[in-house]
């Protein structure tokens, strides 16, 4: 934020004596682009598939999907192509403004692999053929980009910024099916929530302004070493904002909007809400809770982790948050006969597992060596993979029967057999069966928490991974042991390779996840402050 | 290379069924038995080359610290690393001579503290690991080892190896993965899936007993879950989906404490190891209330497969609604995987909750607890076999009693009634197994399983009652018949206790209250066999039965002629598991306050 | 903080800040009109409005990053204020009504 630094509240400034006085400014300004090229690549992508549908038939509604996929190509790219910034490239662009560093690379790769999945879905959706879809892509590409900031930013400015961009998009994208009642619902449910939470948080963004005096992470958090501000008050500012990014993850106690929105939205943006949506989420929460989080490297800083609420500490009440986020995501799911309902509820239990990685990490940052972020962050790649995974598997079913209920994966076992095996890898994935990367991830979780002393946060998560059983296993009962009606189809081989490219790195990270862990453990993170 | 083999080769056939196109049957039904068999043969040449010595898990570990030490370059950093092995070596020199213990056996490994901010960090942990490993008094009966790095970022390794307690289980397991594949010749419904999931089983279950890493033991352990899950959901009863589903929670929820257990274990180790015999070196530093919790958690895992009362609810049902194969591997094998955690994890793990020195509540503490369990179990289980009128559930609930025996000859500690536990378990895979394919050949017949409603069966079906009532005698524990020797020595084990445990001496009024089991198993088993196969036949269709055939025999001879052989000859086991099971004991007593 | 008549300082902001956060979460929960809740929810952000602005004021004057966060919260307001409606008007060809409790098609 170099000019809110350096200008004086009182003299004016124009933009000449700008050049003028900080010759330098342009020209870091240039170099930072060079390191800021796949946000742009999407900016421009955004315009692009937009004026492709502009100059394409309606009935082509395919078409806008290829140009997207190729934008995200592009991006993916030159993420690619910069690499992952070692601890000694890590730093900031724009003055501050927005992180370069591995963690943020790494988001970055797995927020577009996401959506690049999420992509081919929206173009066979049966509900989005026939329409212009270019805003579709162009709204879907706006939240990724809103995600991107999220995954980097590093001053509160660009916290609300990124959060405010991907929501606006996904409420839109959520009530994209104007002729559909549940959609409109969702919607409007989506957009009401959403902003109230993010309301709530940037009151608590303006209250940590007025602690500190800074936007700056890095200058909020040393600020607050320091601050006088009673325990009590710090940690009521860390709850209105951790409203903001509960919010986006679907925890306790922001969780309840997710049902209605995952079951109004179209399939394909469902898959995207509950896994890039929420991965953006966490990697936010993360920037948050290792800027404030914790103590400070003297282990007597104040920060607005040294709050209490009713004897609860930061890291207590992360665990206890995702306590009730598990267990309120898993018991009910127990009762749902709509798959994208099960989902999001499930999906919500999974916000608490991940959760419980994050609590688990929070009293070691700061502390000197990895704080441990491996855990969340490979948990957030398997996710990605069993959860688009079941979704894809969903909706090619779904587009079969003409249901999205329970009921219409009777018998998929013996109709599609290849259907049939991969959503049963990916349920038991998802319930954390070996050999399945849910298992190894899930075991990593649990084994960051015990190490870090959650021990009644472990076993409430075993308790619910039984619990969770008795839902995915029904789903599985409904495949191979109810016998259902409807003919057996082939799978076109496009779907096919589909299913096996997911199943593969599912079963990859649950048998060999040397190479993932040791990728994810090498990351560099910058260290604000 | 041969546990590897003898642990994949029903994978990979498995895959291979399933590459085979479904209608051709009798391909995959032949490639599934024919698997069976070579990995029967394997197991039997396991069994017989671990007489003949070869390298164990001690040379092994000794050569491969060797190995590490040598690719250390900084002389002085290998001299102190040198030291710390030594260290270590003394450490368990005095111990054995003083049988002193606790966390001071750690000052030996001082000089590996020492280099905890080293920047060869790994190489001085696994030398600790194993050469903590290589001490441990298990290690030197474990041969045919196979040790290999498999996740490194967690200290994970694929560490196999076999010795006394785990080789008979595995032969078993293989032997009746033979006899049910023969067996399984009738399965119409989705034969291909069936020979598929019952290859995966196998491995899954002969993998539990080979795995001597923690984490590539747990991930077995599930994984024997999924196939048994559809055997009973798919090919099961009327209520198959219920007992299914009900295996699968119960058991789940007993593996996820396990799964704490291990993290527990992992990081109270000190240099995060899952290697269970550097565990067990480990397991001696561990505090009482470590051990309280440890060994709490562990025993309800293995108490649900075991199963122990009152975790045994699942049984009857998962029992009686699988098909006769799955419940013959249900019966015969699976519940050992339970037995076997006692013997390899709890005990070893928790040596002083085994041996009785931490209270669980008041003076009753873990010895008391298992060998109330084992007596309940004993009788408890025979009065529900004495009342059910399904042929089928009178097996099972014969099955929770005959476990029954293990834990009680577990908690006396001797080596009468260590030994005894641990041929129960064998004994009782064969009895149990033969006794589920006897009601699955009559149920073939019948399509009922109500005892009530049979009757001079024998007259009609002359040579399978005879093969019937030799499984009967043998589960009834007849004098001459293996299951006789295992209960006797439980009962000659619990009795010795007061003068010969390891442990906590066992009240003798243990084996009292144990005594009318033996009176009710064969009050049951007696009438059972009156019922079913003496008096008038009951209903005409009955004269239409034709006698066993020969996929039936071939299922059936082999265990027939096991249970007379090893009830003639029992030394021919419990030599060969002798040095294992007084390992146990041993580890036990030295710990004993 | 002197005389509170007299003396306008950053109390009173905060004050007038806190209670139109307050009145905006009473809004919010209360209102059954999706327009009623829009409402609140601009209390909301204006209340963080203030603060940020008074705060810049009071404890930072020498920059102005609080004044810029408010004109960002300005313009999002504007772009939440114009895609809510464009939801709720989505739903009131729907159902011809804009009571959030009418929209319950989803259960459980």
């Amino acid at each position: 934020m170099f000019f809110l630094q350096t200008v004086a509240p009182t003299g004016g400034v124009t933009s000449n004596e700008v050049f003028d006085r900080y010759p330098d400014l342009v020209s870091s300004i240039g170099t930072d682009m060079g390191a800021f090229l796949p946000e742009l690549v999407l900016c421009l992508g955004i315009v692009w598939v937009i004026f492709v549908d502009l100059f394409s038939k309606r009935q082509d509604s395919r078409r806008p999907g290829w140009h997207a996929l190729g934008v995200l190509g592009l991006s993916l790219l030159t993420l690619v192509l910069g690499g992952f910034p070692s601890a000694e490239e890590a730093g900031s662009l724009f003055h501050g403004m927005v992180v370069r560093d591995g963690f943020a690379v790494f988001m970055k790769l797995l927020l577009t692999i996401g959506t690049a999945i999420c992509v081919p879905m929206v173009m066979s959706h049966k509900d989005l053929q026939g329409r212009r879809m270019g805003e579709f892509y162009g709204l879907l590409l706006g939240s990724l980009l809103g995600m991107y900031m999220m995954a980097s930013a590093r001053n509160l400015l660009m916290f609300f910024m990124g959060i405010e961009f991907a929501s606006y998009t996904s409420y839109l994208l959520t009530g994209y099916l104007k002729g559909d009642r549940k959609a409109a619902e969702g919607g409007v449910k989506y957009v009401i929530y959403g902003s109230v939470a993010s309301g709530i948080m940037v009151y608590g963004l303006s209250i940590l302004y007025g602690l500190t005096g800074s936007l700056d992470v890095g200058a909020v958090a040393q600020a607050l070493i320091v601050t006088k501000a009673s325990p009590s008050l710090l940690i009521i500012t860390a709850l209105l904002c951790f409203a903001g990014f509960a919010y986006k993850i679907s925890a306790f106690p922001l969780h309840f909007w997710a049902p209605d929105v995952y079951e109004g939205a179209p399939m394909p943006f469902t898959a995207f809400l509950s896994v890039v949506s929420k991965a953006a989420g966490f990697a936010i929460l993360i920037r948050f809770v290792v800027a404030f989080g914790a103590p400070g490297a003297d282990g007597q800083a104040l920060t607005l982790a040294s709050g209490k609420v009713l004897d609860l500490d930061w890291p207590q009440i992360l665990a206890v948050l995702a306590m009730f986020t598990m267990t309120i995501g898993n018991l009910a799911a127990l009762w749902q006969n709509n798959f994208k309902r099960l989902l999001a509820y499930s999906s919500i239990a999974h916000a608490g597992y991940l959760l419980m990685g994050v609590a688990a990490v929070v009293p070691r940052i700061g502390a000197e060596g990895d704080p441990g972020w491996q855990p969340v962050l490979f948990y957030l790649v398997v996710y990605l993979f069993m959860n688009l995974g079941a979704f894809y598997i969903a909706q090619i079913v779904a587009a079969r029967t003409g249901t999205e209920e329970l009921p219409g994966f009777a018998g998929l076992g013996k109709r599609a057999p290849v259907l049939a095996v991969g959503l049963f890898l990916f349920m038991i994935s998802l319930i954390g069966l070996p050999p399945t990367g849910g298992f190894t991830g899930k075991w990593q979780l649990l084994k960051a928490a015990w190490e870090n002393g959650l021990h009644t946060l472990v076993l409430v998560a075993v308790t619910n991974t039984v619990i969770s059983v008795y839902y995915y296993a029904r789903i599985i009962k409904l495949m191979f042991l109810d016998q259902g009606d409807g003919e057996g189809y082939v799978l076109p081989v496009g779907q096919r390779t589909a299913v096996v490219l997911m199943v593969v790195p599912i079963l990859w990270l649950g048998l060999f996840m040397d190479s993932t862990v040791h990728l994810i453990r090498s990351l560099s993170f910058a260290v604000i402050g | 290379m041969l546990l590897t083999l003898v642990t994949f080769i029903p994978l990979i056939t498995a895959f291979v069924v399933l590459a085979i196109p479904s209608e051709k049957k009798a391909a995959i039904k032949w490639t599934a038995l024919i698997a069976a068999i070579v990995v029967f043969l394997l197991a039997t040449k396991l069994i017989a080359d671990y007489r003949g010595g070869g390298e164990n898990a001690t040379q092994v570990f000794d050569r491969q610290v060797t190995t590490l030490l040598e690719k250390v370059q900084d002389p002085g950093r290998r001299r102190l690393m040198e030291a710390g092995v030594a260290a270590i070596k003394l450490d368990f020199e005095t111990r054995k001579a003083s049988d002193e213990r606790g966390p001071a056996d750690y000052a030996a490994a001082v000089g590996l503290t020492l280099a905890e901010n080293d920047p060869d960090h790994g190489t001085w942990r696994s030398v600790w690991e194993l050469s903590m490993a290589q001490g441990a008094a298990a290690a030197k009966d474990i041969r045919f080892v196979e040790y290999a790095p498999w996740i490194d970022s967690f200290n994970i390794a694929y560490f196999m190896g076999a010795d006394g307690l785990s080789l008979p289980l595995v032969w078993l397991t293989t032997l009746l993965g033979v006899l049910c594949l023969a067996y399984s010749w009738n399965i119409e419904k989705a034969t291909k899936a069936y020979f598929a999931l019952f290859l995966m089983l196998q491995t899954g279950i002969v993998g539990v007993f080979l795995a001597l890493d923690f984490f590539l033991f747990y991930v077995f352990w599930e994984v024997v879950l999924l196939p048994m899950y559809f055997l009973i959901g798919f090919w099961g009863g009327p209520r198959r989906i219920y007992a299914a589903i009900k295996f699968f929670i119960y058991t789940l929820a007993g593996s996820v404490l396990m799964l704490v257990c291990m993290l527990a274990m992992y990081f109270h180790a000190g240099y995060d190891s899952f290697n269970v015999l550097t565990l067990m070196e480990v397991a001696r530093g561990f505090s009482h209330d470590m051990q309280y919790w440890l060994f709490l958690g562990m025993f309800v895992a293995f108490a649900i497969k075991v199963p122990i009362f009152p975790f045994h609810t699942w049984l009857p049902d998962a029992h009686v609604q699988a098909p006769t194969a799955a419940s013959v591997v249900l019966a015969g094998v699976l519940l050992k995987m339970g037995g076997y955690g006692f013997f390899r994890f709890s005990f070893p793990l928790c040596p002083d909750a085994a041996a009785g020195n931490i209270p669980l509540w008041g003076s009753f503490n873990f010895v008391h607890f298992l060998a109330t369990l084992g007596v309940i179990n004993i009788v408890y289980g025979a009065f529900c076999a004495l009342a059910q009128k399904d042929f089928k559930s009178l097996v099972a609930y014969s099955s929770v009693s005959h476990m029954g025996f293990v834990m009680l000859g577990l908690a006396a500690l001797t080596d009468a009634g260590v030994q005894g536990a641990a041929l129960q378990m064998f004994n009782h895979g064969l009895s149990s197994a033969m006794m589920f394919l006897i009601v699955g050949v009559i149920y073939d017949r019948a399509h009922h399983r109500n005892l009530d409603k049979f009757g001079g069966i024998g007259t009609q079906m002359p040579y399978y009652t005879g093969i019937a009532t030799l499984g009967f005698f043998a589960s009834l524990g007849l004098p001459g018949l293996n299951g006789f020797i295992s209960e006797a020595l439980v009962f000659m084990g619990a009795w010795d206790s007061q003068a010969k445990s390891a442990g906590y001496p066992l009240d003798p009024k243990f084996v009292y209250w144990a005594l009318p089991g033996i009176v009710l198993t064969a009050t049951y088993i007696l009438w059972t066999v009156q019922r079913v196969f003496m008096g008038p036949m009951k209903s005409e269709t009955y004269k239409t039965f034709p006698d066993v055939n020969f996929r039936e025999v071939f299922a059936l001879a082999p265990l027939g002629i096991l249970c007379v052989v090893f009830g003639v000859w029992p030394s021919l086991i419990l030599d060969f598991m002798n040095s294992s099971l007084s390992t146990i004991v041993q580890v036990v007593a030295a710990v004993r306050s | 903080m002197g005389n509170m008549l007299t003396d306008i300082g950053l109390g009173h902001y905060l004050i007038v800040s806190g209670i139109l956060f307050t009145l905006g979460l009473v809004v919010v929960m209360t209102r059954r009109n999706a327009i009623g809740v829009l409402m609140g929810l601009e209390m909301l952000l204006n209340a963080a409005g203030i603060n940020f602005v008074a705060f810049n004021r009071f404890s930072a004057p020498e920059r102005l990053d609080g004044q810029i966060f408010v004109i960002f919260i300005i313009i999002l307001a504007a772009a939440e204020a114009a895609t809510a409606l464009a939801l709720v008007l989505n739903i009131f060809h729907r159902i011809s009504s804009i009571h959030v409790d009418e929209a319950r098609a989803m259960k459980g």
